[in-house]
């Protein structure tokens, strides 16, 4: 965190835009594009003083696509995109219910070298990324958010990425806590 | 209608092995160990079936060089357990095709805990689990029961009710005229099925003259032939039509059909017969090296207006600003045309991994009963294979696949690899028994899974793990 600010306070003190580079590590491709694309809209409102991009990695595009959680790969990943020089790391995983939230949020955080040169930032859904589209539609779910959406409006996972314009920013940043975890991450 | 587990017997380098199978399965295990002889097994039973080829060995030039060490004496068997709406039906075909002549020597159909049927040769056999038949004879002495006094029901129908008792369900045989396979001489009784269907049960049957020779014999003599028929009661499978439901044989027998002809083959693509146009055709089902693609887009094309979302939207996360749309030319073949911001890519510009991509994502959206890819990373960067193993887990369809990639190993949750192993020239297939416990394992050691693989004997499944 302390080297975040020093290099956002770097930059601003040289009188140039002011942009926050951060690596997404996304439980899978779909949500990778989706928050690729939640990213561009982030930019085109106010929601935050400062563009946020993502880091040009040298064999990839970013987001990455995360292993399965315990895999001890997530680790090794972490470690290779430390080397990136990027302004934050951001893990996104989902929570699969409120009962294993804080079991997932430990796995998770399990992973995490050590020591690590840029500041790393963990953001669990409550149950999945479908929540915030569920959310922002209004549509109430029982286990899986995913499932309410394939049984309200034939949702298929592809079309993950064009759902983006339906989420609600205004409304997730009062109502949904891993939005609020997501802004955190990128504050 | 789920593929559970597959037995093979003396093809090829599959001498004696059975393989469980999930919804998801990934072979791994070095060249030559056998992962593509399991994929030919699919393709076999398919010209077995299907295509009903007098010659199925044709492909690798005669059966000596499909049967286990060329030893033609020896019969080959294939054994598959299918789930069927919750119930285990398990199917056996032995065939031979020793002096160039095929021959299916013995099937056994078994409804686990309802009804074994064999046929060797000629012969057919039924043999009903006796706690079945406890269950239903009751049933069936009730029916009679009203029957007799009942005389709107016409005399065929009550015939064949006064047929069923003990005796003749508790074990038959009977010699059939027709050299069919056994799941095609499966016929339909409708009339009893509705009779029963309010207990749970309905009925096949097995003729000893076909049907359709019988009513040829009607047609030709005025009257039916003396038949013998084998009565198979069976449980009933509620359907859409609730006053016609299926039995779970008959169901079986048009998923089975169904599976072996709309499963999809995928082996290394032959990208120079994709990117030649191609004289247009209905078609619905890709060939193993893709070389038909252009052809089964085009019709989907036609039939949509445009390349579906599942197509369109993958395909767009990899290539982007990158468009398909396709053309008929003048000598009356179509084309594939492809565009990149607006500007057309001439074939030889076009990337193998764009075909394979979209071959890949074509085949899951066909949404074959079984989908098989031999050596699924090939042309393939690691994050596309990402991209095309998450929307072959996210999709129904039951997935094989064969790989050499740690990238594919590292994608793919413990539980659903299979080694692929040659012992003393014979594969041998094993799933890592305590899938949870490798996991710990591995985390313990700061290990990937490939690792595991590689390096280590975590499919040894023993105490140090």
């Amino acid at each position: 965190m302390v080297q975040y600010l020093k290099t956002m306070k770097a930059i601003e003190s040289e009188g140039m835009p002011v942009t926050l580079e951060v690596i997404l590590i996304v439980e899978d491709t779909y949500g990778g594009e989706f928050f690729k694309r939640v990213l561009q809209e982030l930019n085109k409102s106010n929601f935050l003083p400062y563009k946020v991009k993502l880091k040009k990695l040298s064999g990839r595009r970013n987001p990455i696509h995360a292993p399965y959680l315990c895999n001890p790969k997530l680790k090794k990943i972490i470690t290779a995109t430390d080397t990136a020089n990027a302004d934050r790391i951001i893990l996104i995983y989902d929570g699969d219910g409120p009962s294993n939230y804080s079991q997932r949020f430990n796995q998770v955080k399990s992973h995490i070298p050590a020591k690590t040169n840029t500041p790393i930032k963990i953001v669990l859904f409550e149950y999945e990324v479908e929540e915030w589209i569920c959310k922002s539609l209004d549509i109430k779910w029982d286990s899986k958010p995913s499932d309410a959406l394939k049984r309200k409006v034939g949702y298929k996972k592809s079309q993950l990425p064009k759902y983006v314009s339906k989420v609600n920013f205004e409304d997730l940043s009062n109502s949904c806590k891993s939005f609020q975890e997501f802004m955190d991450a990128l504050r | 209608m789920r593929l559970k587990k597959l037995i093979v017997k003396n093809f090829k380098s599959l001498h004696d092995c059975e393989i469980e199978l999930g919804k998801f399965n990934v072979l791994i295990g070095v060249n030559a160990s056998g992962k593509s002889n399991l994929v030919e097994i699919f393709k076999l039973l398919r010209k077995i079936y299907v295509e009903k080829d007098s010659n199925p060995f044709l492909e690798w030039w005669g059966y000596n060089n499909v049967v286990w060490q060329r030893k033609e004496e020896l019969p080959i068997t294939i054994g598959m357990l299918f789930d069927v709406e919750g119930y285990d039906v398990y199917f056996e075909t032995t065939f031979t095709g020793t002096g160039g002549r095929f021959q299916i020597l013995r099937e056994i159909l078994d409804i686990r805990g309802y009804v074994k049927i064999e046929k060797e040769g000629q012969w057919i056999r039924v043999e009903h689990d006796e706690v079945q038949l406890k269950k239903v004879l009751p049933i069936i002495s009730k029916i009679k029961e009203h029957l007799k006094n009942n005389y709107i029901i016409p005399d065929f129908l009550r015939d064949d009710f006064f047929r069923l008792n003990i005796k003749n369900l508790k074990r038959l045989e009977i010699q059939i005229q027709d050299k069919e396979n056994l799941i095609s001489l499966i016929s339909v009784e409708h009339g009893m099925t509705l009779f029963l269907k309010e207990f749970g049960f309905g009925v096949n049957s097995i003729h000893e003259v076909s049907p359709l020779k019988a009513l040829i014999d009607v047609a030709e003599k005025g009257e039916f032939s003396r038949e013998s028929i084998l009565y198979i009661i069976n449980p009933i499978i509620p359907n859409k039509r609730e006053d016609l439901p299926d039995t779970l044989l008959t169901k079986f027998r048009d998923e089975f059909y169904f599976m072996i002809n709309h499963m999809i083959v995928l082996k290394p693509l032959i990208i120079n017969f994709i990117k030649t146009p191609q004289y247009p055709k209905k078609e619905n089902r890709i060939y193993e090296d893709g070389s038909n693609l252009t052809n089964i887009l085009y019709t989907i094309w036609l039939r949509e207006g445009r390349l579906p979302e599942e197509i369109e939207a993958p395909l767009r996360i990899i290539f982007p600003n990158t468009r398909v749309f396709f053309q008929l030319m003048e000598d009356g073949r179509v084309t594939m045309k492809v565009f990149e911001n607006g500007l057309e890519l001439a074939p030889p510009s076009i990337s193998d991994g764009f075909y394979k991509v979209l071959a890949l994502l074509t085949a899951v959206y066909l949404k074959p009963p079984l989908l098989i890819i031999d050596e699924i990373e090939n042309s393939l960067h690691p994050e596309t294979l990402e991209l095309i193993l998450d929307t072959i887990k996210e999709s129904d369809v039951q997935a094989i696949i064969t790989t050499h990639s740690p990238v594919v190993v590292d994608m793919t949750e413990p539980a659903d690899l299979i080694l692929v192993d040659k012992e003393r020239g014979e594969t041998k297939f094993k799933r890592i028994r305590e899938p949870e416990k490798i996991k710990k394992f591995l985390q313990e050691r700061g290990l990937a899974l490939s690792e595991g693989w590689l390096y280590g004997s975590i499919f040894e499944n023993n105490e140090s793990h």
